[in-house]
């Protein structure tokens, strides 16, 4: 019986947090009107969003999609 | 460009991340995959270019300019009650946008001079924050003319000023950048804060 490998669910798991995090401070970012917050849209709001996609990215890319219950692991391109 | 899409778009972004994180075994089927594909990729990227670009226009404002302590009196100068004072004269008169006056005046009408200033105002926030400020502070370059004959060139006022044509080397050298509009004896009243104290202000009506 094939299932989600959970090495992936938790790959997408990482990343949508990561994403969800870098967009509030981005949002936070553009309710504070100071010099200062186009630093934190950048450096931290960008930063963490930007490291959330790199790991979406790199889950789909390097992460077999399908795992077969006994424990072997299977590629989703492979018949 | 309005706050509101931009938030729009973050709001709808973190939705549809969100559905990801809570229910990732939605990503089995393709519907799932397309799903997962806009929200942690081309949603939050869209997101990030819509915000950049909403700061990059939010730190023409001069309200943006003043967030700095530093900046009070020459925002303050932009209220004097003097038509001598060029800004304030500018300012007071709609000359230039009021709620992007230091924009519009202290930017490099130039190629990349958009992008010059905005590098500009990197160093401010370095110098503000991580280093000491110099008091008091002046521009990196002595202003050029050029950013006055953005508008002014070609505008009957300038074109035909007495002053400006009285000998005409004067134009030349006024359109050449070798005789600064602030010269002595010419526009030379700009920001004064040193005399911020011996002059009267304007209260616009509300």
């Amino acid at each position: 019986m094939e299932t989600q490998n959970p090495r992936l669910t938790k790959h997408l798991r990482v990343a949508g947090t990561l994403i969800i995090l870098g967009l509030i401070v981005q949002l936070a970012s553009l309710f504070w009107n100071h010099p200062l917050s186009f630093l934190l849209f950048v450096l931290v709001g960008s930063a963490i969003l930007v490291a959330g996609i790199l790991v979406y990215l790199f889950a789909i890319v390097s992460i077999p999609e399908k795992s077969i219950k006994d424990g072997i692991t299977q590629s989703a391109e492979l018949p | 460009m309005p706050i509101a899409p931009v938030v729009t778009v973050l709001a709808i972004t973190i939705i549809v991340a969100g559905l990801v994180v809570l229910r990732p075994g939605l990503t089995a089927v393709r519907g799932g995959k397309i799903l997962a594909f806009f929200g942690l990729f081309i949603f939050p990227g869209l997101a990030a270019m819509l915000g950049f670009e909403s700061h990059i226009e939010r730190s023409k404002e001069t309200s943006f300019c003043l967030g700095c302590h530093i900046m009070a009196p020459y925002g303050k100068s932009l209220y004097v009650d003097d038509p001598s004072y060029i800004p304030a004269a500018h300012f007071q008169n709609a000359r230039v946008p009021r709620d992007q006056a230091c924009y519009t005046c202290h930017t490099d009408y130039s190629l990349y001079g958009g992008f010059k200033s905005k590098v500009r105002g990197l160093h401010h926030i370095y110098a503000q924050y991580l280093s000491t400020p110099h008091q008091p502070i002046k521009l990196y370059h002595p202003y050029n003319n050029r950013e006055c004959l953005h508008c002014h060139l070609g505008a009957r006022s300038f074109e035909q000023g007495a002053v400006h044509n009285a000998d005409p080397q004067t134009m030349i050298d006024i359109k050449s950048n070798k005789l600064s509009c602030m010269s002595s004896g010419c526009h030379e009243d700009v920001h004064n804060v040193s005399k911020a104290g011996q002059v009267k202000y304007w209260k616009p009506e509300q």
